[in-house]
C-alpha cells in the first residue's frame, strides 16, 4: 500500500530541517567570511541512488550540484569504498566538481542497521588550497596545477579516524594563515550534524518510510516543474554572449551559445557552438554548467517550491566536450564563475520574448571579486581581504532595476562592512561607498546603479583584478540602453593613474587610491517612454546627471 | 483596591486586562481597534470592565503603533546624516537576495530616499581615534538644507561611533539646537555594534517612527490622566521588558514588538508560581504559531531581526514563528502534495466553521470535523460552529485529492500542523544546543491547549502546562513586565589581553548608562554575558558571566559550549571577545493568580464523546470535563477533553492530568 501522504510531508520537513542545521553549522563555525559572510558554500542530503532528498541553501549555484562529486568518487573508488565513518574530500574540476580548486566536497555515508541508507555532504570555499598566489585564483594561470592541490576522492576520515597523514600533506601545502584548516574541521562539524539527524529521522521513521517518502516527494517536485513548463511556450530559445578574453589573450572575448527548447514538459540546453577550452583559467567543468543551467530551471518554473531531484529530472543539458563550459584536464578553472555567470543571464534572455513579463535586462556582470593581500601592519602576519562587489541588475518589464546587488550565481552573498574590513586590516581605509551616477542602462524602466567603494591604502598591498563584462555589456532589452560597465581606476599620490581589468597579484603602494566602479543594469523599453516625471526624480536624487537626462530621455531639467 | 491594567492595542482588537494587586482577580474587557480612535476603545474597555482608572497605580502598555506605521509606509518625513562617502550605505545594504531564486526581486525602498540623506566631513578610524574632526558649520548647513525639505525627524549615524560616540552626540545637539521640534536619532544611543549598515537602518527606523509613537503616547497620557488616573505607565518592549514613557518616545525601535513578547513575559511570571526553571512558551493562535524560551525566569531574546527586510541590531525576543495558526488553510499543492498555509483564512472569512463565507478547509476546521473542538459549545455556545459546512470542506477540497477518508484527511491536516510546530519547537530548543526533555511547554492561545500534547509527545517533552485563560493569557503576561534595559557593545578585543578589573570597569560605564535610560527604584538585576569566537570565525557564541571573578574561565567555558554545539572546540585557537552584554531589570511585583478550592466530596460522574485519536487512528471516546468544574488536586487519565470558553485541552491516552492550585493543568506526557 502506498505511503499515506500525510507522512510524506513530515519526512519532507523532516529532511530539510536536518538540512537547515547543516546550514546553520556551517555559517556559525566558518573560519572565513567567503563562507560566513559570502555564503560560498552548499549542503545536501542524498538517498543510497545519490539523489539530492533535501539541501541547505548556500551559494545558488551550488544548489542541485553536490551529488555530482558524489557520483565521481564512486565511479573513481566503487561505491563499496564508502566505510561507515569515512568522510572523502573531492575537488577535482573534471570530474564532478566544475568549478575551481578553491571549492573542495566534503562526503560521509549514512549508513542505518549496516546499511548505506544515503550521503551528506558539504561544498565550501576553502580561502587558499596553496599555489603561487595567495588565495589561489590567478587570472593567468595556464593549467590547474598552478591553483593548488588536487583532491581526487580522498579519504580524509576513515572509519571516523581523521587521516592525519592527508592533513599533513595539505598543511604544508596552503597558506594556513587563511584559517583554511579551521574551515576543514567545521565541514567535518557540518558532516556530523547532518549525520546525527539523518539518524534520527531513520529512527523515527523508519528505512522504508522515509525511502519511500522521499521518492513520492520528488515525484511531486518533477510535476509540479513539468507542469511549469508546459506554461512557457513550446519553442526553441536561443542567445549567444561574450565574456571578455581568458585572462591571457586580452583582445579575444571568448563565446558562450546555447540553444533552449521547451517542449512536452522538459527543458533541454544545448551548449553547442561555445568556445573551444582557453588557454587561462576561465574555463569550467561541466558538472558546473549543468548545475548552473539547474538554477536557471529553478528561476523558471517553481521558484517558492522545495528543492530536490525531482525539479531536475524535466532538464537535459548537452555541452560539447573540450569546451569551456566542459574543460578537459589540465585546463585551468580558477575564474569558473565567469562563463557560469553569463550563461545564466543568457538562458534568461534567450527567453525574454516568450516570457515577457518575467525576464529582466542584463545585470552588471559577475560578482566582480576583488582579493587584496599583504602584510598585517599589527601581527606582521599575512592577509587576505576579499570581496565581492555588488553592481546593477536589468530593469524589469514594469519597474527599474535595483541597485547594488550581487547577482545570481551569488546571490545570497553579502557585501562585507566597512567597519568589519577596516577593523581587520587596518591598512586599508574606505573613503566612499556609495551609488554610481548614470551607471544605469537608460529605458522606460531604468537599469540599477552600481556604485563606487574607494580605498586608500596606507601600507603596500597586492590586489588581483578580474573584471567583466566590457565585451558583453549589461544588455538593455526592448529598445533600453545598455547599463555601464565596471572599471577600476588607481590613482597614485603623484596625480597619476592606471586602469586595470585583469591583473594577478597588481602592486599597490602606500597612498595610492583603489576606485572600484562597478557596472549598472541595462534599461527596459525605449527611454523615450520613460515618465518625465521619473526622469526628474532621478536628477533630484542624484540618480541620473542633468546632461543625462537630455541625453538619453531627451528631458529638460528647469536651468539647464 | 489598587489595580494594574494591561492594554494591548492589536490589529483586530484592542484587549484591557485588570487586575485586583491585594486578590488577583482578573478581570478583562474586548473592544474592536478603530484605527482613529485607538484611545476610544482603550476608555471603553475599561467602562466595560468597570474599572475606575483612578484606582490603578500601573498601567501597561503595549502598542503597535510603530510597527503599523512602519509597515504602512506611514512614518514621519525624515532625513538622515552621515559621513562623507556613506550615505548610500542605507541604499546598498549587503547587496543580497532574499529570495534567491527570484530574479525579479526587489528589495524594501529606503525610509529615506537620497535626497534627504546628506553628508558631513567627519571620520573615525577603527579604534576609535579621530581622522577628521566634525565639520561643525557643515552639520548647520545640513540642518538648514533639511529643515528646507520640511523633515519632522533625523537620524544621525557616523562611521565608528560605537567605539566612540563623540561626533554623533556634538552633531546631535547642534542639530537639536537649528532644528526646535525635530526629533533626532543617533545610532549610539539605539545600538552599539559593529556593521555600519545595520546601525544605520536601525536608526533610520526609529526616526522614521519617533514622531508617530511621540503623539500617540502623549494623547494616551493625557486621556488616562483625563479619566483621573494618577498611576505610573510603562510600555512593553520587544525584548521581553519594559521601559518609562520617556524611554520609549526616545527609542520606539524597541517597541516594535511588544505584543508577540507579552505572552513569553507570562510564561516567565508564571515559571515563579510553578517553580520551574526552563519553559517553552507556545502560543498559536489564529494565523501563526509561535514559540520562545524562558530560562530562569528569562525570556531569551536574538539579535537577528527583520521588519519587511529591513535589518534591526536590538535585542528582541527569539521568536519562531511558524504558519499553523487555527485560520491556516491546508491545500493540495500542483505536485499532489498537502500542504498548510501560509494562506490562512484570519478573522473573515475565517474557517469554513465559523460560516462567514470561508471556503477552504483551516486546522480549525479540521478540529471540528475530528470532535477535538465541539462546535455546540464553542465560546461557551455563544458562536455555534458549522460543524456540516467543515466536513463539505474536508471532503471537496483535501479527501479525495488524497485518496482518503474524510477523517483521514483532517486528522493529516492537525499531524502536518503539529510537525510543523513541533520543528519550530525544535529550532529554539535543539537549534540553540537547547534539549527539549529538559523544558516544560506551556502552551496558550486559542489552539495550543489543542495541539500541546502531540507537540510535546514528537520532541519528548514531558511535561505541558495550561494556564488559566489561556486565550487571553498574553494580555496577563503583559501585567508581568520587569522594566529591562539591554546593552551590547563592540569592543574586539583578544580574550587574553582582558581580564577581571578590565570587564568592572566597562561593565561600570555601561551600567552608568543604562541608568540614564532606565531610572528604577531599589537593586536591579544584572545579567552580564559576553560573545566569544575564535579568531577568524565571523559568529560568536554567548557566554553568560554570572560572577566577573571568574572572568579567568571563560575561555574553558567557550570552548566547551563550542563544543557542545557544534561537536568540536579549537583550544590551540586564540579567542577573541566581539561583544559586552548587559541586561538590566527591575522586576515588578509578579500578579498572582487566586487559588483554587480543594475537592471534599468525590467529584460527579464524567460524561464521554467520542473524538478522533490521531494515535488511534480512530474515534474513541474521551472524558469530557469544563474546566471551571475541576478543582485543586483533581486528576485525570487521558483520554480527555477539558473544554472552556475559548479553547479544548486534549489529553491523549497514556497522559494524566492533574490541577494544580492556580488552577494551571498540569499534564504528564507519556513518551509514547
Amino acid at each position: 500500500m502506498a505511503l499515506d501522504p500525510i507522512t510524506v510531508e513530515v519526512v519532507r520537513a523532516a529532511l530539510n530541517a536536518a538540512a537547515e542545521r547543516m546550514r546553520l553549522t556551517m555559517i556559525k563555525t566558518a573560519y572565513n567570511h567567503i563562507i560566513s559572510e559570502s555564503l560560498d558554500f552548499g549542503c545536501a542530503i542524498f538517498d543510497a541512488n545519490v539523489q539530492m532528498i533535501a539541501q541547505g541553501i548556500g551559494l545558488p549555484v551550488f544548489q542541485g550540484h553536490l551529488g555530482f562529486p558524489i557520483e565521481a568518487t564512486i565511479q573513481d573508488r566503487g561505491l563499496e569504498a564508502f566505510r561507515e565513518g569515512d568522510i572523502f574530500i573531492h575537488n577535482d574540476p573534471y570530474t564532478g566538481n566544475g568549478n575551481h580548486l578553491n571549492d573542495v566536497a566534503m562526503t560521509a555515508p549514512v549508513f542505518w542497521d549496516g546499511r548505506l541508507a544515503g550521503f551528506v555532504s558539504v561544498k565550501a570555499h576553502w580561502s587558499d588550497v596553496g599555489g603561487p598566489v595567495p588565495s589561489s585564483m590567478q587570472v593567468g594561470s595556464r593549467e590547474f596545477r598552478q591553483e593548488g592541490l588536487r583532491f581526487q576522492s580522498v579519504r580524509l576520515l576513515s572509519r571516523g579516524e581523521l587521516n592525519e597523514e592527508v592533513i599533513r600533506v595539505i598543511r604544508a601545502n596552503i597558506r594556513t594563515e587563511s584559517g583554511t584548516m579551521k574551515d576543514v574541521q567545521a565541514m567535518i562539524a557540518v558532516c556530523r550534524a547532518g549525520e546525527v539527524s539523518f539518524h534520527e529521522i531513520l529512527a523515527r521513521y523508519g528505512r522504508e518510510t522515509v525511502l519511500e517518502a522521499t521518492s513520492i516527494y520528488m515525484e511531486q517536485s518533477e510535476r509540479r516543474t513539468r507542469a511549469a513548463l508546459a506554461a512557457i511556450p513550446a519553442g526553441i530559445y536561443r542567445a549567444v554572449g561574450h565574456f571578455d578574453n581568458d585572462g591571457i589573450t586580452l583582445d579575444r572575448p571568448v563565446r558562450v551559445e546555447m540553444a533552449i527548447e521547451v517542449r512536452d514538459g522538459r527543458m533541454t540546453v544545448d551548449f553547442t557552438g561555445s568556445d573551444a577550452q582557453v588557454v587561462g583559467p576561465f574555463n569550467c567543468g561541466d558538472a558546473i554548467t549543468i548545475s548552473a543551467c539547474r538554477l536557471l530551471i529553478k528561476c523558471l518554473t517553481t521558484p517558492d517550491d522545495p528543492v530536490d531531484e525531482g525539479c531536475f529530472r524535466p532538464l537535459r543539458v548537452s555541452v560539447p566536450r573540450g569546451s569551456v563550459l566542459a574543460a578537459e584536464e589540465p585546463a585551468p578553472t580558477a575564474r569558473y564563475y565567469v562563463p557560469i555567470n553569463l550563461l545564466i543571464e543568457l538562458g534568461l534572455r534567450a527567453l525574454a520574448d516568450a516570457l515577457p513579463d518575467r525576464i529582466p535586462a542584463g545585470a552588471y556582470g559577475d560578482q566582480m571579486p576583488t582579493i587584496a593581500f599583504g602584510t598585517h601592519p599589527q601581527t606582521g602576519r599575512l592577509f587576505i581581504q576579499g570581496d565581492l562587489n555588488a553592481g546593477g541588475t536589468g530593469a524589469r518589464p514594469a519597474y527599474d532595476g535595483e541597485s547594488a546587488m550581487i547577482i545570481f550565481a551569488g546571490s545570497t552573498a553579502r557585501n562585507n562592512p566597512v567597519e568589519v574590513v577596516e577593523s581587520r586590516v587596518p591598512s586599508m581605509r574606505v573613503l566612499r561607498y556609495g551609488l554610481r551616477m548614470d551607471s544605469g542602462g537608460a529605458g522606460k524602466f531604468r537599469g540599477g546603479l552600481g556604485v563606487e567603494r574607494v580605498y586608500e591604502f596606507l601600507a603596500p598591498a597586492f590586489i588581483t583584478f578580474s573584471l567583466e563584462r566590457k565585451a558583453t555589456p549589461p544588455w538593455g532589452l526592448r529598445g533600453g540602453l545598455d547599463g555601464a560597465v565596471n572599471g577600476v581606476e588607481i590613482r597614485s599620490p603623484d596625480g597619476s593613474t592606471r586602469h586595470v581589468r585583469k591583473a594577478t597579484q597588481h602592486p599597490i603602494a602606500a597612498g595610492e587610491i583603489v576606485r572600484i566602479m562597478t557596472g549598472g543594469g541595462g534599461g527596459w523599453g525605449s527611454p523615450a517612454e520613460r515618465d518625465p516625471e521619473a526622469v526628474r526624480r532621478d536628477v533630484r536624487e542624484g540618480y541620473v546627471s542633468a546632461d543625462a537626462a537630455r541625453r538619453d530621455y531627451g528631458v529638460r531639467l528647469n536651468g539647464s | 483596591m489598587p489595580l494594574r491594567i494591561g492594554v494591548d492595542i492589536g490589529g483586530t482588537f484592542t484587549d484591557l486586562v485588570a487586575l485586583d494587586e491585594a486578590t488577583g482577580v482578573v478581570v478583562n474587557a474586548k473592544a474592536l481597534s478603530t484605527p482613529s480612535k485607538l484611545l476610544d476603545g482603550v476608555l471603553r474597555c475599561a467602562d466595560q470592565a468597570s474599572v475606575d482608572l483612578a484606582d490603578c497605580r500601573l498601567t501597561i502598555h503595549g502598542t503597535t503603533i510603530g510597527i503599523n506605521a512602519l509597515l504602512e509606509g506611514k512614518g514621519a518625513r525624515t532625513g538622515l546624516l552621515t559621513t562623507e562617502g556613506f550615505r548610500d550605505v542605507l541604499e546598498i545594504g549587503r547587496g543580497n537576495f532574499l529570495r534567491m531564486y527570484d530574479v525579479l526581486y526587489r528589495r524594501p525602498t529606503p525610509l529615506v530616499p537620497r535626497g534627504r540623506r546628506l553628508e558631513v566631513a567627519e571620520r573615525l578610524g577603527a579604534r576609535g581615534e579621530v581622522l577628521v574632526p566634525l565639520d561643525e558649520p557643515a552639520v548647520r548647513a545640513a540642518a538648514r538644507s533639511l529643515a528646507a525639505g520640511g523633515v519632522q525627524s533625523v537620524a544621525v549615524t557616523f562611521l565608528f561611533s560605537y567605539l566612540d560616540p563623540v561626533h554623533e552626540r556634538r552633531a546631535a545637539a547642534i542639530l537639536a539646537e537649528e532644528l526646535p521640534g525635530v526629533a533626532i536619532s543617533v545610532s549610539h544611543a539605539l545600538t552599539q555594534e559593529w556593521r555600519e549598515y545595520e546601525r544605520t537602518s536601525t536608526t533610520v527606523v526609529n526616526a522614521y517612527v519617533l514622531p508617530i509613537v511621540e503623539r500617540y503616547l502623549a494623547t494616551f497620557e493625557q486621556r488616562l490622566a483625563e479619566r483621573g488616573f494618577r498611576g505610573r505607565v510603562l510600555i512593553t518592549q520587544s525584548n521581553g521588558g519594559a521601559c518609562s514613557v520617556p524611554a520609549a518616545r526616545a527609542r520606539p525601535v524597541h517597541t516594535l514588538e511588544s505584543g508577540p513578547a507579552a505572552g513569553a513575559i507570562g510564561c516567565a511570571s508564571l515559571a515563579g508560581l510553578l517553580g520551574l526553571d526552563r519553559l517553552i512558551s507556545f502560543d498559536m493562535g489564529g494565523t501563526t504559531a509561535k514559540c520562545a524560551i524562558v530560562d530562569h525566569g528569562m525570556v531569551q531574546t536574538t539579535d537577528e531581526y527583520h521588519v519587511d527586510g529591513r535589518p534591526l541590531r536590538i535585542p528582541v525576543i527569539d521568536i519562531r514563528e511558524v504558519s499553523a495558526g487555527g485560520g491556516t488553510i491546508a491545500w493540495i499543492d500542483a505536485g499532489g502534495a498537502l500542504a498548510l498555509g501560509p494562506q490562512s483564512a484570519g478573522a473573515a472569512p475565517g474557517p469554513v466553521c465559523y460560516g462567514l463565507d470561508g471556503t477552504e478547509p483551516t486546522v480549525t476546521d479540521a478540529n471540528v470535523v475530528l470532535g477535538r473542538i465541539d462546535g455546540s459549545r464553542f465560546l461557551g455556545g455563544t458562536m455555534p460552529l458549522d460543524a456540516a459546512g467543515a466536513a463539505r470542506a474536508v471532503d471537496e477540497r483535501l479527501a479525495p485529492r488524497l485518496g482518503l477518508s474524510r477523517a483521514s484527511a483532517a486528522a493529516g491536516v492537525v499531524r502536518l500542523a503539529d510537525v510543523k510546530m513541533a520543528l519550530a519547537v525544535r529550532g529554539i530548543t535543539t537549534g540553540r544546543g537547547l534539549d527539549p526533555r529538559d523544558y516544560t511547554l506551556v502552551a496558550y492561545g486559542g489552539g495550543g491547549p489543542l495541539h500541546a500534547t502531540a507537540i510535546a509527545r514528537e520532541l519528548g517533552i514531558p511535561r505541558v502546562v495550561i494556564p488559566p485563560l489561556p486565550s487571553t493569557f498574553s494580555a496577563w503576561g503583559m501585567l508581568a513586565s520587569d522594566l529591562r534595559h539591554d546593552l551590547v557593545r563592540t569592543v574586539l578585543e583578544p580574550l587574553e589581553a582582558t581580564d577581571a578589573a578590565w570587564a568592572q570597569a566597562r561593565y561600570a560605564e555601561m551600567q552608568r548608562e543604562v541608568a540614564a535610560i532606565l531610572p528604577g527604584d531599589g537593586a536591579p538585576l544584572m545579567h552580564r554575558a559576553v560573545d566569544l569566537r575564535y579568531v577568524g570565525q565571523e559568529h560568536t557564541v554567548t557566554i553568560a558571566v554570572t560572577d566577573l571573578g571568574d572572568w579567568a574561565d571563560l575561555r574553558k567555558q567557550f570552548d566547551d559550549a563550542h563544543e557542545r554545539a557544534y561537536g568540536y572546540a579549537a583550544s590551540d585557537v586564540d579567542v577573541q571577545l566581539l561583544n559586552l552584554r548587559l541586561t538590566v531589570v527591575f522586576p515588578i511585583e509578579r500578579p498572582r493568580l487566586p487559588t483554587l478550592s480543594r475537592r471534599t466530596g468525590s467529584r460527579p460522574a464524567l460524561e464521554t464523546r467520542k473524538i478522533y485519536s490521531i494515535a488511534a487512528g480512530d474515534f474513541v471516546e474521551h472524558r469530557v470535563v469544563e474546566r471551571r468544574d475541576l478543582l485543586a488536586g483533581d486528576t485525570i487519565a487521558g483520554p480527555a477533553a477539558i473544554e472552556e470558553s475559548g479553547t479544548t485541552t486534549i489529553i491523549d491516552a497514556g497522559d494524566t492530568l492533574s490541577v494544580e492550585e492556580h488552577g494551571c493543568l498540569m499534564i504528564r506526557v507519556n513518551a509514547g
